[in-house]
């Protein structure tokens, strides 16, 4: 089995963009075309592999572009592929819909409906290009790789494929949203073979959907590749022209030379103290930590596999109200858990720059008030448009 | 009649009370600000002037059709079209556009330039290549200044340093010397 570098997996993730549609000369490859060249073959004269995106007009009128390079490996990778997925300016919509529901993907786990849906506009093509090919294959390696959304249809395929057909499949992804919840986490690890997850300090993306929404691999472990803090969105930029931008901070050869980073805390019980809560900074770290306050909580107070339970059933709207009906609960129970539950509030309202807001009492209209400033906050951190370019 | 009286003494009331209440939603909300923010149209550089000269073994050719397809993202593309004169010349104006597009954070759009001719049923691609960002670069630039383009030369694939951007590359498709 084989890998890709950063270096070569950020190069496919960039080149995925050039080929959105065709013009009078065809499609070719841009700037990294010469040095992918060395190591894959991209037959582009039927096109790349069309996809659907974006909201509900665009899947009535079917309006398909490109969304998927494909690649055969050469020399050192002779019998793998590639396929690189790029990401769409229409995601915005998608990722902050607090109204978007879940679907089963190919192999049967609850995931994110937007990108199940643009994934199975594409499926046909796959199952096209690979019946005829992987017959013959010498049993290479497949590596998905995609930024933002395309890091998502990257790592639908790369479960859908490994299910499918029995080789060792890799999944490389830059500033990629949660695909699924828990169970499509835990599984599609198991699942793939390699799992580089790439992500940048001030990237609000890899922070959305909300909780339960998981990333994989699910030991929370990821590749920082800088050391930026708070929410930008330039971070999010695969380009050269983003700050820091993927294609510039993936420049590696080696996957061990990077910075690999976990959350520890997301496996180690996180109480909040309501004193403590001038600590808070508005980003990723603290995103992370109030998450999972919020889950320990809900552990202490013995909720939490029923609250899971129900994550699959409705809507981040709903899920959430159901969250706050719960915490109501949980604080009447006990004079422990009310402190509890105040220290997690009141780290939420400072989160939310509400920091002047006083808990008195804890009702449901409040918590649930809380709540919304919260979600509001971060998905406002993804809907941000760049008013200025630098 | 008593009902039309009272709406017109009160008419301008109201219409100052409206406008007080939108301008002070819209200079104080940042919602408001971010929506609109959305509207916003950002000058975007597609094309320098080109300037271009085209022979077969040193002989001009004269009343060739020269294309140019300029793309930004997933834009239509913007095709124009130029006869080469007597030395087998051609012209092509700068072209640029306005988009709301780099106003996303998710705006991977990149710019595509191409330009071909097809001469006896055979195509040739006397440029072909694509950059990131909406300003002109410089070194792509300089090299549109000046397409010598003879049709015997072999398509070839030619790197060269990105001006604005020194840490990559642009590479162009072309059978043009420089």
């Amino acid at each position: 089995m084989s890998t890709i570098s950063p270096k070569i997996a950020s190069q496919l993730a960039d080149s995925a963009y050039d080929i959105q549609t065709a013009g009078v000369l065809g499609y070719r490859l841009g700037e990294h075309a010469d040095d992918l060249s060395n190591h894959f073959d991209f037959d582009l004269s039927n096109g790349p592999i069309k996809g659907v995106s974006g909201g509900f007009l665009s899947h009535l009128f079917n309006r398909t572009s490109g969304f998927a390079l494909m690649g055969e490996g050469k020399g050192v990778y002779k019998g793998d592929y590639v396929i690189a997925l790029r990401g769409t300016a229409s995601l915005k919509d998608t990722l902050t819909d607090a109204h978007c529901g879940l679907s089963g993907s190919a192999t049967g786990s609850m995931v994110h409906a937007g990108f199940n849906k643009t994934f199975y506009s594409m499926k046909p093509a796959f199952q096209q290009y690979f019946s005829s090919r992987l017959t013959q294959s010498s049993g290479g390696t497949v590596h998905c790789v995609g930024h933002s959304l395309g890091g998502a249809l990257a790592g639908l395929t790369a479960d859908w494929l490994k299910s499918t057909y029995s080789l060792p499949v890799n999944l490389y992804t830059f500033g990629a949203p949660r695909v699924g919840l828990q169970g499509f986490a835990q599984k599609t690890t198991a699942r793939l073979d390699n799992i580089f997850r790439c992500t940048h300090g001030a990237d609000p993306v890899p922070k959305v959907p909300l909780w339960p929404f998981t990333h994989a691999p699910d030991n929370a472990s990821e590749y920082r590749l800088d050391n930026s803090q708070g929410f930008s969105p330039n971070a999010h930029k695969m380009g050269l022209n983003g700050n820091p931008g993927y294609i510039n901070t993936a420049k590696s050869n080696d996957w061990a030379s990077l910075h690999r980073k976990s959350n520890d805390f997301l496996y180690t019980p996180v109480r909040l103290k309501y004193a403590d809560r001038i600590n808070v900074s508005y980003g990723g770290y603290w995103a992370d930590k109030i998450t999972s306050a919020l889950i320990t909580l809900l552990k202490d107070a013995g909720y939490y596999s029923s609250i899971l339970a129900q994550a699959g059933v409705g809507s981040t709207l709903t899920f959430y109200d159901l969250v706050a009906r719960t915490l109501t609960e949980v604080a009447q129970s006990s004079a422990r858990f009310a402190e509890q539950t105040t220290g997690l509030l009141g780290h939420m309202l400072a989160f939310a720059g509400q920091a002047f807001v006083k808990i008195t009492e804890l009702t449901f209209e409040f918590i649930k008030w809380v709540f919304d400033k919260t979600i509001d906050v971060l998905h406002r951190s993804v809907r941000a448009a760049l008013n200025t370019i630098d | 009649m008593k009902f039309k009286q009272i709406n017109y003494k009160s008419a301008p009331v109201f219409i100052t009370v409206l406008l007080g209440s939108l301008l002070l939603l819209l200079s104080s909300t940042q919602a408001v600000a971010d929506m609109f923010s959305f509207f916003k149209k950002y000058d975007v550089h597609l094309c320098p002037e080109v300037h271009g000269q085209i022979t077969l073994e040193g002989k001009p050719i004269p009343n060739l059709e020269v294309i140019r397809g300029l793309t930004y993202g997933d834009d239509d593309e913007l095709v124009d079209k130029a006869m080469t004169d007597e030395q087998g010349r051609f012209l092509f104006p700068e072209k640029n556009i306005r988009s709301r597009k780099p106003g996303s954070m998710f705006d991977e759009s990149r710019r595509r330039q191409t330009i071909g001719v097809v001469h006896r049923g055979q195509q040739y691609v006397l440029w072909y290549t694509q950059s990131i960002g909406i300003e002109a670069n410089k070194n792509l630039t300089d090299k549109l200044n000046y397409l010598n383009c003879d049709l015997n030369n072999s398509e070839e694939k030619i790197k060269i340093k990105n001006h604005e951007y020194p840490q990559g590359n642009h590479l162009i498709h072309s059978i043009c010397r420089w």
